[in-house]
C-alpha cells in the first residue's frame, strides 16, 4: 500500500507495469538454484517447513514424497508463481525475487500436473508462449518436430487441443515449455497416466536435453520406476521437509513404500 | 397536445383484480408464492408512495443540496446492492462499486443534462432525480453482473491462468479471456435492450411520455438520449470497476492471489 496513486493509476492504465525486458541476458545461465530455509503456510498448515536445497546446472533430479508432502508447492516456488511466506531462492548470488518476474518464467519452465491446454488448437498452444512475449512464432517445420520428439502426431497441429487424451495434454503442455527453452524445467508428475513406452520417450527427451543444452530438469514423480528414468538425484519430501536426498540408485531403494502406494488411488486420468 | 390521462386511486382496484385472481389461483392449486407475492405488493405499495412524498418535497425544495443528498443516497444504496448479489460481497467490492458508478453517472449526466438537455437550473430536481435513478440503476446491473462474472471465470479457469503466466504472460494477458467474459455479461443487458428497442416493445420512458400526452417526436428523441446514457454510464462504471478488481487477483510480480479466491 506504499504505492502512490499515479503509479498505482499508471500501472492499472497500462495493463499491469511495464513489459519487462525479456532479452536472455538478464538471466544469468550456468549458476546453483539455492533454496534457503523456505517455508510455505496457508492459513494454519505447514506446507513446507525449512527447506535447504541446491539445483546444479546440467542435472536431473527427481523429488519424491507422499501427496501432502510439499511438492507442487516446491516447483511453483521456482518459476515465482508463489513466493515462499520465509526463507529465499537465490540464483547463484542474486535472489530470484530481485530479477525480473517475467524473466524467470521463461528461463524456469513449469509443466503443471494434469494440464489443462488452452481452449483453441494445438498449434495456437504452441504459439501462445511466443506471442505473449511479442516474439516469432517458430515455423510449422520446427513446430512439427517438437510434436514428433515428445511422440504427438504433427497432423494434429490444427485440431482442437481439448479434444487431446490426457497424456497427449501432458505430452502438449511439456512440448509448450521445451520449445521456449528454458534453462530449468520443473515438471509436476509428467509421466503420470502415460503407457510405459511414452513415458520412457518423455525421460529420453528430457535427458538429451540436459546433455545437449545445460538444462536441469526437477521432476515430481509417484511412480518408483519413472522415477528411476527420470534423474539421477532424488530428493524425498515428508511432511514439508527434505528428509532425504542422493543417487537415485540408492535413494529409491530406503524409500517407504507407502510414498508409491499412497499415489495410486490419489491420482487422476 | 390532448389532456394526459391519469388514473384514479378506484382505478388502482380494478387493476388489482386481475392480481389477485392468480393469488388466488395460486393458493387454491397450492403452487406457493403466495405470501412473496403478498410482501412484494405490499413493498411495493408502501415505497411508490414513500417515493412520492420524497419526490414531492425535493421538487419543491428546489435546492441543489438536497438534489446532491438524493443522488448520494441512491448511489450509496446501489453500491451496496451490487455487493449485496455477489456470492461473497465485501465492503471493498462495495467501496469500488461507488466509485466505479459515481464516475459513470457523473460523466453522462454532466453530458446528458448540460450539454444535451441544458436543464436550468442545472440541478432541476424534476429532470435530474428520476435520470440519476435511471442511470444508476442500469449500472448498478452491469456492474454486478460483470464483478461476479470476473470472479467466477478466474475461479474455474485458474490452472489455465496459471498456465499462462507460467509462460510469461503478464497478469493482463493471462487474465484477458476472463476479463471479456465478464465485459460481456455485463454489457449484454444493455446490449439487449438497445437490439430490440422499439421493434419488442415500446420503451418505458417513451411509454410514459406518450401517455402524459407529449408529441412522439419529443418522446423518442428523450428516449434516445437516455438509451446514449445508459449505455454510457454502464460502459463506464464495468470497465473502472473490473479494471480495479482484476487488478485486486493478481500480486505485482504478475501471481493469483489465493487468498483472493478462495
Amino acid at each position: 500500500m506504499a504505492r502512490t496513486w499515479p503509479s498505482q493509476l499508471g500501472r492499472l492504465l497500462r495493463g499491469f507495469g511495464p513489459s519487462d525486458l525479456l532479452d536472455g541476458l538478464a538471466w544469468p545461465r550456468g549458476l546453483p538454484l539455492r533454496l534457503e530455509g523456505v517455508w510455505v503456510r496457508r492459513g494454519q498448515a505447514e506446507i513446507l517447513r525449512g527447506i535447504d536445497l541446491t539445483f546444479e546446472p546440467a542435472r536431473r533430479y527427481v523429488v519424491v514424497g507422499a501427496s501432502g508432502a510439499g511438492k507442487s508447492t516446491l516447483l511453483r516456488l521456482l518459476n515465482r508463481l508463489d513466493d515462499p511466506d520465509e526463507g529465499k531462492l537465490g540464483l547463484g548470488a542474486t535472489a530470484l525475487a530481485d530479477l525480473p518476474v517475467r524473466v524467470v518464467r521463461r528461463s524456469v519452465g513449469l509443466v503443471f500436473q494434469n494440464p489443462r491446454p488452452l481452449p483453441c488448437t494445438v498449434a495456437e498452444n504452441l504459439a501462445y508462449a511466443f506471442e505473449v512475449v511479442g516474439r516469432d512464432v517458430p515455423g510449422l517445420e520446427r513446430l512439427s518436430e517438437a510434436l514428433t520428439e515428445v511422440g504427438l502426431d504433427p497432423a494434429w497441429l490444427d485440431r482442437g487441443a481439448m479434444g487431446l487424451s490426457g497424456g497427449e495434454k501432458q505430452r502438449l503442455a511439456l512440448t509448450m515449455v521445451l520449445l521456449t527453452e528454458p534453462e530449468i524445467l520443473a515438471l509436476d508428475e509428467p509421466t503420470a497416466g502415460l503407457d510405459p513406452a511414452s513415458a520412457r520417450r518423455v525421460a529420453d527427451v528430457l535427458a538429451r536435453r540436459v546433455a545437449s543444452s545445460g538444462l536441469r530438469t526437477i521432476t515430481v514423480s509417484h511412480h518408483r520406476e519413472h522415477a528411476a528414468w527420470l534423474g539421477e538425484t532424488t530428493i524425498v519430501l515428508d511432511a514439508g521437509r527434505a528428509v532425504d536426498s542422493g543417487p537415485t540408485g540408492e535413494v529409491l531403494p530406503r524409500i517407504d513404500s507407502a510414498v508409491w502406494a499412497g499415489s495410486d488411488t490419489h491420482r487422476s486420468p | 397536445m390532448r389532456e394526459p390521462l391519469s388514473p384514479s386511486w378506484q382505478s388502482l382496484v380494478w387493476v388489482a383484480l386481475p392480481v389477485l385472481g392468480v393469488m388466488a389461483a395460486l393458493a387454491w392449486q397450492r403452487l406457493g408464492q403466495i405470501r412473496r407475492m403478498a410482501v412484494a405488493i405490499v413493498r411495493m405499495l408502501v415505497q411508490v408512495m414513500l417515493l412520492g412524498v420524497v419526490l414531492e418535497a425535493v421538487f419543491a425544495s428546489g435546492n441543489p443540496w438536497v438534489v446532491a443528498l438524493v443522488a448520494l443516497v441512491m448511489l450509496a444504496a446501489s453500491a451496496y446492492s451490487v455487493s449485496a448479489r455477489q456470492q461473497r460481497g465485501s465492503w471493498a467490492l462495495r467501496l469500488q462499486a461507488f466509485g466505479s458508478m459515481a464516475l459513470g453517472a457523473a460523466v453522462t449526466m454532466i453530458v446528458g443534462t448540460r450539454l444535451a438537455l441544458g436543464v436550468e437550473p442545472w440541478y432541476d430536481p424534476r429532470t435530474i432525480v428520476p435520470i440519476v435513478g435511471m442511470v444508476l440503476g442500469n449500472s448498478l446491473n452491469g456492474v454486478s453482473l460483470g464483478a461476479e462474472r470476473l470472479e467466477s471465470e478466474l475461479r474455474a479457469e485458474r490452472d489455465r491462468i496459471e498456465l499462462r503466466l507460467a509462460l510469461g504472460a503478464t497478469a493482463r494477458q493471462a487474465a484477458a479471456p476472463a476479463l471479456r467474459a465478464a465485459i460481456a455479461a455485463a454489457l449484454r443487458p444493455t446490449i439487449n435492450s438497445m437490439m430490440v428497442a422499439g421493434i419488442v416493445s415500446v420503451p418505458g420512458m417513451m411509454t410514459g411520455q406518450i401517455l402524459a400526452g407529449a408529441p412522439v417526436g419529443d418522446a423518442l428523441r428523450y428516449q434516445l438520449l437516455i438509451y446514449f446514457m445508459l449505455a454510457g454510464t454502464v460502459g463506464i462504471s464495468t470497465l473502472v470497476l473490473l479494471a480495479i478488481r482484476l487488478h485486486g487477483y493478481f500480486t505485482p510480480a504478475h501471481q493469483l492471489r489465493h487468498e483472493a479466491l478462495a
